[in-house]
């Protein structure tokens, strides 16, 4: 590996490869943080203007665009409570009572910090030990995925509220609209009540949209407004402090960056999970380990650097299974798999030996976009923090805007906007009964994982199930699931009790 | 046992009521396709979903009465029911019209509109938000990302 360091090196370090990390990176934020936009759509545009750039400039473009798509989605999750990315759905959880406690500031950066230092630690593990884990994400079949995507489930339903079995009835919710339109397996059709466009099922980001977006614009519409007067959508920061992470804060959430950096390196190498998952587990395991866990979902800052280290994490992770084995994980890496093609960049066991130089600088490429991450996300805080501080009655209704816009360019057809605007009315009346919404985001994307690793395990075992018990990783995962529901329901109660 | 509270009943009959539909619906709903014979039908899924809910949607009355977690209050009057209920329709006219007046000029009205149902009256502000907003997102849809929206029969 040490050979090819230095011809890496000069490959990389060119004011070109520079300005194209930057501009990724720029690109991703704005996109991240802007609802309706999304990093796989983007990276599919750019994809073409790679074609014409030398290899390692189109790749770290493409990369840097990722990066920051990844943490963008955070900024509008925290300024108006509306993700920008799957994954920034639970970052919403803790950063948006933050900011409505006038600690945006705070919060923005703590997403920051916890990226820029997943992301960070995850590229080196990409780096030096891609391989070993690789061999070890192998070993996921059926059975382990199913276990894995039921501890996910049940993680998501018991930390995003107090009502548990409301978060638990949201997956349900969640896995049902996703069972709408084909099944993933035989294509037979469910649910679409002879209505030909619910035959694909129904769109994913209009489905986000509206159940963020949409709900929280219905939300400020019930809020008086007194004529001649507008509230700001931000509150500005009270002290100091309040705009800032202090050392004493960074400290005491060392260990939750390196436990949701070290989910994120293990969730992202696995095959078709992606940041989501990440993102609620870290979450999860951050609220088990908290001695307040009572704070979570209060505006916890121990939840903001959970979630957003956990989905950041991911980054480096996902890219194990693309360039060791050729698998891409999640549609961004099965587009980016097509950049590696177009330039001559078999990924496999072989890339390493064949083009090594041009990867290593690419892995340059990666570390060099962390340290540019870092400035131009703190730039970009003073930025939409200013842009979003605006008053709520020019704020909404341009938001709402992109939102229609956006969720009129997923296929191009208005009946995505009416599934938006549906959506939305579910979501508002989720939220006025008290029924989270993160966990029926995640049924709708878990839901076909779900299904196909059941109906494979059911397959493989001749119809029965018992290898979940049997097979250890899967073992593990089962266990990890009954312990997270004791957890949370016994032991926590007692610990209320005491209180 | 204390007897469960209105709202809880309401709410778990509900989720209860409509996993049972869902289980209804399964033997209408789910095609399958000629000559399918597997370990899981596809029916099987929604068929886990439907009982799930009835059994969450009873959990949800029985907590309720064993004195459990207790729901925040949900502030509803006339007046908020109104504005919601317009709010929405607004939506659904915003999307219908879509086609018919293009982006631009439908997205105009509407944030026209919510500028002022928002409170603000500094005309200036509310005009350059009433243009500059949908020709942004126009010209950063369709320039930028070549991604068409309606024009609508105007232009």
């Amino acid at each position: 590996m040490l050979e090819f360091i230095w011809p890496s090196i000069e490959l990389f370090f060119t004011l070109q490869n520079l300005l194209v990390v930057v501009i990724g990176l720029f690109i991703g934020i704005t996109i991240g943080a802007i609802p309706g936009l999304n990093v796989p759509m983007t990276i599919a545009l750019l994809l073409p203007i790679t074609f014409y750039m030398q290899p390692v400039a189109g790749l770290t473009l493409l990369m840097g665009v990722y990066k920051g798509g990844t943490y963008g989605g955070s900024i509008s999750a925290v300024l108006i409570n509306t993700p920008g990315a799957p994954a920034a759905a639970v970052t919403c959880l803790d950063g948006y009572p933050l900011a409505q406690q006038g600690k945006a500031g705070k919060a923005l950066k703590a997403s920051i910090y916890g990226s820029v230092i997943g992301e960070f630690i995850s590229d080196i593990v990409l780096i030096t030990l891609a391989a070993q884990i690789a061999r070890i994400a192998l070993k996921f079949g059926p059975h382990e995925k199913f276990s894995l995507v039921v501890f996910a489930l049940t993680t998501i339903a018991m930390v995003s509220s107090n009502f548990k079995i409301k978060g638990l009835i949201a997956i349900f919710f969640g896995i049902f609209f996703r069972t709408i339109g084909s099944d993933p397996i035989f294509g037979s059709a469910r649910f679409t009540f002879g209505i030909f466009k619910l035959i694909g099922g129904i769109p994913f980001l209009p489905h986000l949209i509206g159940l963020f977006a949409i709900s929280e614009f219905l939300i400020q519409i019930e809020k008086r407004i007194r004529k001649g007067t507008m509230d700001v959508v931000v509150p500005p920061p009270k002290t100091p402090d309040d705009d800032r992470v202090t050392w004493q804060e960074f400290r005491s959430n060392i260990r939750t960056i390196i436990r949701s950096t070290l989910i994120g390196i293990g969730i992202g190498a696995l095959p078709g999970s992606g940041s989501s998952i990440s993102a609620f587990v870290s979450y999860g395991a951050a609220k088990s380990a908290s001695k307040n866990p009572e704070e979570f979902g209060k505006g916890s800052l121990t939840g903001v650097f959970a979630a957003e280290t956990g989905n950041n994490a991911v980054t480096g992770g996902a890219l194990i299974p693309l360039l060791t084995l050729g698998i891409p994980g999640d549609p961004i890496t099965a587009i980016m798999l097509g950049a590696f093609l177009v330039h001559g960049l078999v990924p496999g066991p072989e890339l390493f030996e064949k083009s090594a130089t041009i990867i290593y600088a690419v892995f340059i490429g990666l570390i060099v976009a962390n340290i540019f991450h870092f400035f131009i996300a703190r730039l970009g805080v003073k930025l939409f923090t200013r842009l979003l501080s605006m008053s709520r009655a020019y704020l909404f209704p341009i938001v709402l805007v992109i939102c229609m816009a956006g969720a009129y360019t997923t296929n191009s057809n208005l009946f995505d906007v009416y599934i938006m605007v549906l959506f939305g009315v579910l979501g508002y009346i989720m939220k006025k009964l008290s029924f989270p919404i993160p966990p029926l985001m995640m049924g709708f994307i878990l839901g076909p994982l779900l299904e196909t690793s059941l109906v494979q395990l059911m397959i493989l075992g001749d119809g029965s199930i018992l290898p979940l018990f049997t097979r250890p990783i899967s073992l593990l995962f089962v266990l990890l699931t009954l312990f997270f529901i004791v957890w949370s329901t016994v032991f926590q109660k007692r610990k209320k009790d005491r209180k | 046992m204390i007897r469960p509270t209105r709202r809880s009943v309401a709410e778990g009959g509900a989720v209860a009521l409509i996993g049972s539909s869902v289980l209804i619906l399964v033997p209408s709903q789910v095609k399958m396709m000629p000559g399918m014979q597997t370990e899981i039908s596809p029916s099987f899924i929604p068929a886990i979903v439907g009982v799930g809910l009835i059994v969450l949607g009873l959990s949800l009355i029985l907590q309720s009465a064993m004195g459990g977690v207790k729901s925040r209050r949900i502030d509803w009057d006339k007046t908020t029911s109104i504005r919601i209920l317009t709010t929405v329709l607004l939506m659904l006219a915003y999307t219908t019209l879509f086609p018919i007046l293009g982006f631009v000029v439908t997205s105009a009205v509407f944030v026209g509109f919510f500028t002022i149902f928002f409170g603000s009256r500094t005309w200036w502000k509310i005009v350059i938000v009433i243009v500059l907003i949908p020709v942004a997102v126009w010209l950063f849809f369709e320039k930028i990302f070549r991604i068409p929206l309606p024009h609508g029969f105007l232009y």
